[in-house]
């Protein structure tokens, strides 16, 4: 351990003087913010070493991590644990649904979160928080780490037209209507999904961009992407989007002529 | 015995396996979903997040007399499933690699924008629609197709009415066709 690690342990020790203990409760939750907090216990990110040890028993805690939305059942006993633990105490809700109740937010079986039930002292959202984002807020909750998440505010109160370069960057090299780039995107999306999808189209659209011609075309598409990726499942999709674009082509033709 | 030393000598073998995190940054693996971030100049306001979102993290609520469309998101609730991502039609929201998300206050968790909702031509007053979504549609509407000259002037007339005046202006039109002249004394 650097420098650094001594210095937050040095801390702890010299404002509470011996380690953190923490707690975890389990307020109805699916146990997947479970399994998160026992891999930072794992040897890969290890709390441990930063001295902070879990605990079976609210009267040795110091933290407590709640999880899961706050039952209807579950609450007076939150609240008993939260009565039994020694001062000066901090609550940690771990989770979407500790913070806010998650996706069960309106159901009528739960409180809607930890906040609704007792005061909240620090939040980890996440569904669930990886364990290198429990370990930052846990020590967020210590006070060793800034804050980094700022409420924001925004607006676009003007009335202005939006520029034409803004809704369709389309005119140029081979394709020139937004129908088209519309198909090519939903084929992506159909075949790939929405994040490698659309990964695959802005390539393809940036070659279609700087490309006038068909044969070479497919040529720098086999160039650029296709042996790329060395995927047969995108081959397949830019074999589909070369089709499109050639029938576009052909029929812009055929109109031309006549 | 032998066990234990077993395991030692496999011990002293492997390598060390924590990671130096919060003194050092960590790379997260490809594709990783994490905090769902919007552009604020490319957001149009159509809320289509807000339909989609399953924990309602998104909320877009209108103020017809003020004019403001808020669109709203708290990360608290937020389940990262990457559907406001999946369905923004301009990519304004997008999920980032952050996940460092943790906050000691619930009102830090909130990002807000406000967007001005789109005035009626005709009566003047606001109806339920952004004005930039109206005018990136109407622009779209014009491009797709290939109108006459005096038809995208047309288009931007009768996309800027709000649904009232253009339910009036569709019964004065079949009035006036059924019994000429019938708009001429007053309103319908």
């Amino acid at each position: 351990m650097d420098e650094v690690g001594k210095e937050i342990k040095k801390r702890v020790y010299d404002v509470l003087g011996r380690s953190v203990y923490a707690l975890r409760v389990d307020t109805g939750s699916c146990n997947g913010c479970e399994i998160e907090i026992f891999a930072t216990l794992a040897p890969q990110i290890d709390i441990e070493r930063f001295g902070i040890h879990l605990v079976a028993s609210p009267r040795h805690a110091d933290v407590m991590l709640v999880t899961g939305p706050v039952t209807r059942q579950y609450r007076p006993v939150l609240l008993n644990i939260y009565e039994q633990m020694p001062d000066p105490k901090v609550v940690v809700a771990v989770g979407a649904c500790a913070c806010g109740g998650g996706i069960w937010y309106n159901s009528y079986a739960v409180e809607g979160g930890a906040p609704e039930v007792i005061p909240v002292d620090a939040y980890i959202p996440g569904c669930p928080p990886s364990p290198y984002s429990i370990l930052y807020g846990v020590l967020v909750a210590l006070d060793v780490l800034e804050q980094k998440i700022k409420y924001q505010k925004g607006s676009r109160m003007d009335d202005s037209r939006v520029e034409n370069e803004k809704v369709g960057k389309v005119e140029k090299g081979l394709v020139t209507d937004w129908e088209l780039v519309r198909e090519l995107e939903n084929i992506c999306r159909k075949h790939l999904g929405y994040i490698q999808g659309l990964k695959v189209f802005h390539e393809y659209m940036g070659v279609l961009g700087r490309i006038e011609d068909l044969d070479e075309l497919i040529a720098e598409v086999d160039d650029s992407i296709v042996s790329k990726y060395s995927d047969p499942r995108i081959d397949d999709v830019v074999y589909k989007l070369n089709e499109v674009v050639r029938k576009r082509v052909l029929r812009k033709m055929c109109a031309a002529e006549i | 015995m032998v066990l234990n030393l077993k395991l030692l000598s496999k011990a002293c073998r492997s390598k060390v396996v924590t990671t130096q995190y919060p003194f050092s940054p960590i790379e997260v693996a490809e594709g990783f979903r994490g905090k769902p971030v919007i552009e604020f100049d490319k957001c149009m306001g159509c809320g289509a997040c807000a339909a989609v979102c399953p924990p309602e993290a998104i909320t877009v609520t209108r103020d017809k007399e003020k004019g403001v469309l808020t669109w709203r998101i708290f990360y608290g609730r937020c389940i990262f499933c990457g559907r406001c991502h999946e369905v923004c039609p301009l990519g304004a929201i997008k999920l980032s690699n952050e996940f460092e998300l943790a906050s000691l206050n619930d009102k830090d968790l909130n990002v807000e924008l406000d967007i001005a909702l789109a005035k009626c031509s005709s009566c003047g007053e606001h109806y339920n629609v952004s004005a930039i979504e109206v005018s990136v549609s109407t622009e779209l509407l014009i491009k797709s197709r290939e109108l006459s000259k005096t038809a995208p002037e047309l288009t931007r007339l009768a996309t800027t009415k709000c649904e009232k005046c253009r339910r009036k202006e569709s019964v004065t039109k079949i009035a006036n066709s059924v019994i000429p002249g019938l708009n001429d004394g007053g309103g319908v």
